[in-house]
């Protein structure tokens, strides 16, 4: 009974992973184009977070997003999904500088300044979202897909201006690699070189902004800070090239987020960001065991063979004696 | 003897604590110095405002007498080894060709020259077996020799080093003091913050007592004396023996 039940099922899902992937339907095609993307970027722009020891501003970003969406929503008074974005990054740019503001403080430190401005935005946000769902016209806005994402919600045209954002931050860090990559490594020998530190930086944390913005319908404000951790610290598990865990981390990031977006789409009620941070976390432990680079299974191993021929050797010097 | 290095008037603040005070001096070619003093006498400070990697509060820097941005490009700045963070994914090759970055700008491709020069620097270290590690995988003195190179492929005509002999052992010390000799043979000027009083005498033909200003600074014989050092270090300074070529100095 069982067996026959779960053979049903398993022909159930490969038909339904070849509808979604076989792009029949223009949203499903939408929804897993736009995690994609999404995926990729937050694994190219988090891959410069993690390194720099700055993973929890995007997750301070992604929270500080949600007031902005809600006061845009206000002052529009309908779901204009520009509004709503220009709005969010308005929140973001000020929770960045608000951070940089109070963590520079002799009494706050930064980590703290991170978590006081991260939950503040954040209350704020909820506090409006409540209001806008209780009024009238809110209840049908769908705000609250923000905050866990919903990829299936996204228009063709939201998609065009997702795309053209993905390519503008591509480019740019390709544009500034060599600066950006030596400012994150080696601050002071990069400012010793002529490199406007300053500048990098600033523009690191706007990129940061405009990527969680663009992001926060997909996979929404709680968990995108999981998008830009999670492919990166994967990807440093399989190589010691900056460029190449730069490469693998938008690999993680797109895979996740396609198997995110389907997962979403077969299992009815899940919403599409905590299922990619979910395939996210299983590729990630898996690199924890086995990446070939500080895998803990892979580093076991090699310890293990280091020992049986050092105790070989032992036994080779004690037979010559 | 040419002028190569003027620095007049230095001062950088610490919030509201000065941390060097009208700091002045001249350096000419081919010369090997040391910077002694004793913990927190603004050393490290004084090197990252001569590089630019510290905003001073004021100060005239002349490379070549000049102070164009151009001119200070001529320093290479090696900076303390626990500055940067060694789990980073670069390998060795990689971080002494950022030596070549300020050549190469933004986007060109690097050059045969560019590639030879990193060759050559790596060579000069005795690291070239080793081009491909993740620099987290050496020991303390070849992640110093790392930044050596990097200097080294920079092709600058002034070194200010900061504490290249910390946690590295003998043998790698006496290879960098090799090189840095090397260096100012070839009439480049090096600049060393240095610890070990024992081996300055050694080491350096010049040196610079500084503690928060300068307290002296000139050849060895005239300035490596036990008042000039006492005066330095205040009360931390016991000197043991004081022989004509070998002082004894503990510091505590």
């Amino acid at each position: 009974m069982f067996f026959v039940s779960a053979a049903i099922s398993m022909s159930v899902l490969w038909e339904r992973a070849i509808e979604f992937f076989s792009f029949r339907y223009a949203f499903a095609f939408d929804a897993l184009m736009a995690s994609i993307l999404v995926g990729a970027v937050c694994g190219l722009i988090g891959t410069f977070m993690v390194l720099r020891g700055m993973s929890l501003i995007g997750d301070a970003t992604g929270h500080a997003t949600l007031p902005g969406v809600c006061i845009a929503f206000l002052i529009i008074g309908s779901k204009s999904m520009g509004g709503l974005l220009v709005g969010a990054l308005f929140s973001a740019l000020a929770a960045t500088l608000l951070i940089g503001v109070i963590g520079r403080g002799p009494r706050t430190r930064p980590d703290a300044a991170i978590g006081i401005v991260m939950s503040v935005f954040f209350g704020i946000g909820i506090v409006l979202l409540s209001y806008i769902q209780n009024s009238p016209t809110g209840a049908q806005s769908g705000l609250n897909g923000f905050l866990f994402g919903n990829a299936a919600g996204m228009a063709r045209s939201q998609l065009y201006v997702l795309l053209a954002v993905s390519l503008t931050l591509v480019g740019l860090v390709g544009i500034f690699y060599r600066p950006l990559k030596l400012t994150i490594f080696d601050e002071g020998f990069a400012r010793a070189i002529g490199i406007p530190t300053n500048w990098i930086q600033a523009g690191l944390l706007g990129a940061l902004s405009v990527s969680v913005v663009i992001s926060i319908q997909a996979v929404g404000v709680v968990l995108v800070a999981a998008m830009l951790i999670i492919p990166p610290s994967t990807a440093l598990f399989f190589s010691k090239r900056f460029g190449r865990v730069v490469f693998i981390s938008m690999g993680c990031g797109a895979v996740s987020g396609a198997f995110g977006a389907f997962f979403s789409y077969l299992v009815e009620g899940v919403a599409t960001g905590p299922a990619m941070v979910l395939v996210a976390a299983f590729i990630f432990i898996v690199a924890l065991f086995i990446g070939p680079r500080g895998g803990l299974l892979t580093t076991a191993l090699k310890k293990r063979s280091q020992k049986a021929n050092r105790v070989l050797e032992v036994k080779l010097e004690g037979n010559r004696v | 003897m040419s002028e190569v290095l003027s620095v007049r008037d230095l001062n950088v603040y610490y919030g509201d604590q000065l941390a060097i005070e009208n700091i002045a001096f001249t350096l000419t070619e081919g010369r090997l110095i040391g910077v002694v003093g004793p913990n927190g006498a603004g050393k490290s400070t004084m090197i990252k405002a001569i590089v630019g990697s510290l905003k001073p509060a004021s100060g005239v820097i002349k490379v070549f007498g000049s102070t164009d941005a151009r001119a200070r490009r001529r320093i290479t700045y090696v900076p303390q080894r626990g500055s940067v963070d060694w789990d980073f994914p670069v390998t060795v090759k990689d971080v002494v060709t950022q030596g070549r970055y300020g050549h190469v700008g933004f986007l060109k491709r690097f050059s045969a020259e560019d590639h030879a020069q990193v060759a050559a620097a790596l060579n000069l270290v005795s690291l070239t077996e080793l081009a491909d590690r993740q620099i987290g995988e050496l020991s303390g003195g070849q992640q110093q020799r790392v930044f050596l190179a990097r200097a080294l492929a920079q092709q600058g005509d002034i070194y200010l080093m900061d504490e290249p002999f910390v946690g590295v052992d003998a043998a790698t010390e006496s290879a960098i003091v090799d090189v840095l000799r090397g260096l100012r043979n070839a009439g480049k000027t090096v600049l060393v913050v240095h610890h070990d009083l024992a081996t300055v005498g050694e080491y350096f033909d010049d040196v610079i007592l500084m503690n928060r200003k300068i307290i002296a600074h000139g050849p060895i014989e005239q300035c490596f004396t036990p008042e000039l050092l006492q005066k330095t270090y205040g009360g931390r300074l016991a000197i043991i023996g004081n022989d004509k070529n070998n002082v004894t100095l503990v510091t505590s």
